[in-house]
């Protein structure tokens, strides 16, 4: 259950924006999450429930969008969709590979009222 | 509906102080090593066979557990500077409360540190704590599949250690798929077999070890 550390960190940085925004009140969270992190977003927003009950926070939603993790392939170039974890280009067989997407964990926006 | 644009990464915080960690190691000349299994992989017992072989390093250990210092104490009986961190509950270690463990060790005299982390393979993966390497251990009692189920860890580690060799001739484990399947994960994972009980392959990590410091 790394989603209850996770979410306590998202509740700290919303808390230390909003302390810039007096008088507004958050109603979506929207956050990115990248595939390697392997967060199961139920838990997350079971998490992130539970923990901003009877706060300012407590009518706020989570939105996280999962990004699929996709790399490009030093040999031959090409991008592919990395399935199951398996780290080879499927079209060389290549293990030399560039992972580009499916590491990001950031708060991308607050959608306030 | 305004929009507040934040694109701030969630674990800034942990990672802001693992780069102090990092720092401090660096100016104190420390190789910080964070180890990483699953419960009952044998990770302290590692540190009980591995210690006493490099006793010509100086070294320290950092012990992370849910509860007890049962592991602090069996690191302590050898005369090895440790200290235990107690996560009550928590599931992973974060950088700070390494750096507060790094308060209560003696840095002048450590060249080599141990972080032993809680174990379990799926949250310490997302926390840096200002290691140098990743090492991750898998024992023959568990299934050589678990690279393939563990991918985070196994993909930010940079060694796998497989432990409890001795056993081989009763299990099911197959090395040479555990590494098929680690290799699929992290090509550039480098390997040690041996057993912490008998000392098989112990010798070959501490020569590897010694190479790091």
């Amino acid at each position: 259950m790394h989603e209850v550390g996770i979410a306590n960190e998202i509740i700290r940085i919303i808390n230390d924006i909003m302390g810039e925004h007096p008088g507004q009140k958050v109603d979506k969270v929207k956050v990115v999450i990248g595939e390697m992190i392997a967060v199961v977003p139920d838990s997350l927003t079971f998490a992130y429930t539970a923990l901003t009950e009877n706060t300012l926070l407590q009518n706020s939603k989570l939105d996280i969008e999962i990004v699929p993790l996709t790399a490009r392939c030093n040999v031959c170039s090409r991008k592919f969709n990395i399935k199951e974890f398996e780290m080879t280009c499927p079209y060389c067989f290549s293990q030399d590979i560039a992972v580009n997407n499916g590491n990001e964990l950031y708060i991308k926006e607050l959608e306030v009222s | 509906m305004p929009v507040i644009t934040v694109e701030r990464k969630v674990l800034e915080k942990n990672d802001q102080i693992a780069a102090v960690n990092r720092k401090l190691f660096g100016e104190r000349k420390i190789t910080a090593f964070n180890l990483l299994s699953s419960p009952g992989s044998g990770k302290t017992t590692l540190l009980e066979k591995l210690l006493p072989q490099i006793k010509d390093i100086m070294c320290g250990v950092i012990e992370g557990d849910v509860q007890s210092d049962r592991d602090a104490q069996r690191i302590n009986s050898l005369g090895i500077p440790v200290v235990q961190i107690v996560t009550n509950g928590g599931c992973h270690l974060d950088a700070g409360l390494v750096k507060d463990a790094l308060a209560n060790l003696d840095l002048t005299s450590i060249r080599l540190l141990f972080i032993e982390n809680v174990g379990n393979l799926v949250c310490p993966a997302n926390y840096d704590l200002g290691e140098k390497m990743k090492i991750v251990m898998m024992s023959t009692t568990e299934g050589d599949d678990k690279p393939l189920k563990y991918t985070p860890m196994f993909r930010t580690a940079n060694v796998c250690i497989i432990n409890k060799i001795d056993l081989l001739p009763h299990v099911e484990f197959n090395p040479d798929t555990a590494r098929e399947n680690a290799l699929k994960i992290n090509p550039e994972l480098s390997f040690f077999s041996v057993s912490a009980k008998t000392g098989e392959g112990m010798n070959e990590l501490a020569d590897w070890i010694r190479t790091q410091v």
